[in-house]
């Protein structure tokens, strides 16, 4: 428990006004009250990870709301929650003037969770775990809003709002564990690294809002200013003393955005069979950046040219500066015709402009063998970079609506966008040491591309019979991406011309979905979701043929029932079910590395029933079960790193509920849950115990 | 296009399951329409979905205060809805999402008499049961404890339109970049695949895997890249990447290899 933290005194605060403001006579609307107890039993990380919530056993809430009106017409309300030991918190100032505007604030904060974990290797029992504690990252959000009205003037509107993130989250870049080689001749073992975020972001917007007539216009103009601080800290080989590594990457960026849109929006045209809505956007950013990558004994090191224990391929940078700037130019336009009772018919257009430049400097560190030696030195060497991108795009949107044989309705949609655009990119420097400032072009690249989709959708909505409802919907996707790669020039190798290898890909995508809701008695309701996906990726790169390069099939069902078995009891049921199969060539690989890249063959099954009895005495209890089942695991051991879970996890909540009186109520709750994960060897399995007791009244 | 027919386990199990749910949806049928038992319809002590004590008052009467939703709601993807399954008396569209109305119009609109998809996802899940359950994965944005919501990223009632300053590459992306503006750019040195969305790697909704990723290995990468395959080797970009020191150290943006996947400010193969 951390007492000197903010959001525990706006926890206090929080605690205090549930008793001070009744006593005072403010018209007090809610107070909520709730504590509860929690014990686990094994992994206590992955239990707060999986939950979302700190590590405390004992966690608290309060929840107050109340309103007061004043005789010049102003109407004040205060909504808070306040949570200890979750660290979430949200509150809601307004002040309302039927005749003035509105004033609003809110304040919210909560964290999230993480554990990373790398991978579990069977034959020696190791996980690799950055820590056994759980990661937090908190985000706070404020935002202060004014609407003035008076009459016949515009609305008025003024918002800022201030966002931000702290701390610390798992990444899925991942790092070897050792450098010795097994016997398979494999380095292996994968360690979780991890990201330290500190981001702020600021936001202005000034709004005009006026109707004329049928017409809506809306102005605004805004500002933004983003900081953001993050470091990648990777360590690598950490259980080889003479290897082990520690890498922080740090990336600083100052951004500014401004933009501005204006939209008018018609509620009806020519007897209201037209609705038509215009909008354009500006928005402009730049960036300043700045950064470093530093190998070293600690994740704090400064950098040093010694090699250590750095490899050949360990690269690096410091000292990188650079900016980059964006600009977007977009417009769009909507119609609903209402051709007659039965068609509709929308039209969407939307033409966009974006160009962006970027540059960077920095000095690339790495290590090379000293000529005629077994030895090696530090390698450092100037570098800069730069790159223009500029892209137009063109999109159409045509949907026909047909509702005649009602309660059938029909919808035919078509879409069509297709752009192109340019990026040149460049990137000098030399191999040299000492450092000089004499700079060589290393890589060009100029590559023209084009982007063209079409995409064709059809349903329906059918209303069988009364309590019968019959949904469905198809959609093909056809999408082209060309590639001209007019500038391909590598001083260094013919590696760094990556990724400049690519001429087309096609994308070919078959989605769907339908559902059925039946109400089969008043007292009884199904709902069945049946969804799939299938779609082919083909790709042409520089001197090769087509290949298809990945095909994927997906499906899920899903099934629910509610069911009223009488007034006072009822029980709801939902059944999931979810496939996912990939495959790539690599999957066809053969010999040493036979399986190296296996397909993927996902599946998982999610069941929840939960049943609410009324008892004469008008408390209630309710009973939650739910059971998750997932197969994703692939040990890839013997060539690889093995992936994937093989997890279940059953939760069972039972709440009684006890009317204190009209509007007030004491709820006693349990919650069990167990989680088993197999591939992990059960490393990550806990089971934990909760109990919690809620005070809620409503005035 | 290219339609291939195979029969995976994962395919039997889905077809299995589907025969069961048809049985099970018949047999409670059967049973409910043999036993033909009483209605519940009065007087309910709690409803599925709704405001305790509340009863369907129309969409007509949520127009006099809401008549931008309405108009805009038409030219929405909602808007090729049929709403009549909810109730086949009058036109209660409205009250198909957000639970019936009438103790809400008559306190003069008070917030806490409407279901709100904004503070409470049950609205959205009546239909979306497949995303209540991906939410429930490993991998899934904190949606169930209240962290964020349906409306973050999805706008109901709006058409395709400048609702948003910013203005990115993919529409959808808007909502993603709005909380992860570290990954928007853009870089020196781009990776071409954001153009595609982040919904192309990632599943926003839930996923098996780690960063709600939809492919926990090398093949999310390899459906771009790849060009050339031989029997043990495969060439991305004019070099052998089965050996030693690529894939067989697992991921493509393993440490080092390409870490810097949605784009990099010093590497021209996105190392880092």
């Amino acid at each position: 428990m951390r007492l000197n933290r903010n959001r525990d005194t706006l926890f206090c605060f929080g605690a205090l006004s549930c008793i001070v403001l009744p006593v005072l006579g403010i018209n007090v609307e809610r107070v909520e009250v709730e504590t509860s107890f929690i014990s686990i039993d094994g992994n206590e990380a992955a239990y707060y990870e999986r939950n979302g919530s700190a590590e405390e056993p004992f966690t608290s809430r309060f929840g107050i709301e109340f309103t007061e009106e004043f005789d010049s017409g102003l109407e004040f309300k205060f909504d808070g929650d306040f949570e200890l030991g979750t660290d979430e918190n949200d509150i809601e100032i307004e002040f309302d003037h039927y005749d003035w505007g509105e004033f609003a604030l809110t304040f919210r904060t909560f964290s999230t969770f993480d554990y990373p974990v790398g991978s579990y290797l069977s034959d020696t029992d190791e996980l690799y775990e950055w820590s056994d504690n759980v990661m937090k990252m908190d985000t706070e959000y404020l935002s202060v809003s004014t609407k003035l009205l008076r009459e016949g003037l515009p609305e008025v509107q003024f918002r800022y709002q201030r966002s931000s993130r702290e701390g610390e989250k798992g990444s899925t870049i991942w790092t070897e564990n050792n450098q010795s080689r097994p016997a398979t001749g494999v380095r292996r073992g994968i360690v979780p690294s991890v990201i330290q975020v500190d981001e702020t972001s600021d936001r202005l917007e000034l709004g005009l809002t006026q109707a004329v007539g049928r017409l809506d216009f809306d102005l605004a103009y805004g500002h933004e200013e983003t900081a953001t601080n993050e470091i990648r800290y990777l360590d690598r080989a950490p259980s080889e003393e003479e290897s082990n590594r520690k890498v922080a990457q740090t990336e600083v960026a100052d951004s500014k955005a401004d933009y501005a849109r204006f939209k008018i929006d018609t509620k009806s045209l020519w007897q209201d069979r037209v609705r038509l809505s215009l909008a354009s956007s500006y928005y402009d950013f730049s960036s300043d950046f700045s950064g470093s990558r530093i190998y070293g004994d600690a994740f704090d090191s400064p950098y040093s040219s010694e090699v250590g224990n750095r490899l050949v391929d360990d690269n690096g940078f410091v000292d990188l500066v650079g900016n980059s700037d964006l600009e977007k130019y977009l417009s769009n336009l909507n119609v609903l015709i209402r051709l007659n009772k039965y068609w509709r018919l929308l039209i969407a257009g939307q033409l966009s402009k974006v160009s962006s430049s970027s540059y960077s400097d920095f000095i690339e560190t790495g290590i090379t063998r000293i000529s005629g030696s077994l030895d090696f030195e530090g390698l450092e060497s100037n570098r800069d970079g730069a790159s223009e991108d500029d892209y137009d795009e063109l999109s159409g949107q045509l949907e026909l609506r047909y509702s005649k044989w009602d309660p059938l309705k029909l919808y035919l949609r078509a879409e069509v966008s297709g752009g192109d655009g340019y990026i040149r990119e460049n990137y000098y420097g030399n191999e040299v040491t000492p450092v000089v400032e004499d700079r060589e072009l290393q890589i060009a690249r100029e590559n023209d591309y084009t982007r063209n989709e079409r995409k064709v959708t059809l349903g329906g909505n059918w209303m069988i019979a009364r309590g019968l409802f019959f949904s469905a919907r198809c959609r093909l996707t056809e999408k082209k991406n060309q590639y001209d790669p007019i500038l391909r020039e590598s001083e260094v190798s013919s590696r760094m011309e990556y990724p400049n290898y690519l001429l087309q890909h096609e994308k070919t995508e078959v989605k769907g979905s339908a559902s059925l809701n039946w109400k089969a008695h008043n007292s009884l309701r199904f709902s069945t979701l049946i969804g799939f996906s299938n779609y082919d990726l083909d790709t042409l790169g520089i001197e090769s043929d087509f290949i298809e390069s990945g095909t994927c099939s997906e499906r899920n069902i899903s099934q629910s029932v509610f069911w009223t078995l009488s007034s006072r009891c009822q029980i709801n049921l939902l059944a999931y079910y979810s496939g996912y199969d990939f495959e790539t060539p690599a999957n066809l690989l053969e010999g040493s590395v036979e399986s190296l890249v296996p397909a993927v063959d996902n599946s998982s099954w999610y069941t929840s029933i939960s049943g609410n009895y009324v008892f004469k005495n008008e408390t209630s209890l309710q009973l939650t079960l739910s059971s998750l089942d997932i197969d994703s695991y692939r040990d890839n051991s013997e060539v690889s790193t093995p992936y994937g879970s093989l997890l279940a996890e059953r939760t069972v909540n039972i709440m009684y509920n006890l009317p204190l009186g009209e509007e007030t109520d004491l709820n006693i709750g349990y919650v069990y849950e167990h989680s088993r994960d197999e591939a992990y060897a059960d490393h990550l399995d806990y089971t934990a115990n909760q109990v919690y007791l809620g005070y809620r009244k409503k005035f | 296009m290219k339609l291939k027919l195979k029969i995976s386990r994962n395919q039997t199990v889905f077809s299995c399951a589907l025969l069961l749910v048809t049985y099970l949806f018949c047999l409670f049928g059967f049973a409910l329409f043999s036993v033909s038992c009483a209605t519940f319809e009065e007087d309910l002590y709690s409803r599925p979905i709704g405001v305790e004590g509340a009863t369907a008052i129309g969409s007509d009467q949520c127009l006099i205060c809401h008549i931008d939703a309405m108009h805009s709601l038409e030219s929405s993807a909602h808007g090729n809805l049929n709403f009549s399954h909810v109730e086949a008396l009058g036109d209660r569209r409205c009250e198909t999402c957000h639970g019936a109305g009438s103790l809400h119009m008559t306190s003069g609109g008070d917030p806490e008499k409407i279901l709100n998809p904004k503070n409470d996802p049950e609205a959205c899940f009546q239909c979306h049961k497949d995303k209540e359950a991906r939410f429930n994965m490993p991998g899934a944005h904190p949606l169930l404890d209240g962290k964020v919501g349906c409306v973050d990223c999805h706008a109901f009632h709006e058409e395709k339109n400048v609702s948003d300053y910013r203005m990115r590459e993919v529409p959808e992306d808007e909502a993603c970049l709005k909380c992860h503006s570290e990954h928007a750019g853009p870089f020196v040195f781009e990776h071409e695949a954001m153009r595609e969305g982040c919904a192309n790697c990632h599943d926003p909704h839930g996923s098996h895997n780690e960063k709600m990723l939809r492919i926990r290995d090398a093949n999310l990468c390899l459906q771009c890249h790849m060009t050339e395959i031989g029997t043990n080797s495969i060439a991305i970009g004019g070099q052998e990447h089965a050996s030693f020191f690529q894939l067989v150290q697992g991921t493509c943006w393993t440490s080092s290899c390409h870490e810097a996947v949605h784009g990099s400010n010093a590497s021209p193969k996105l190392r880092y």
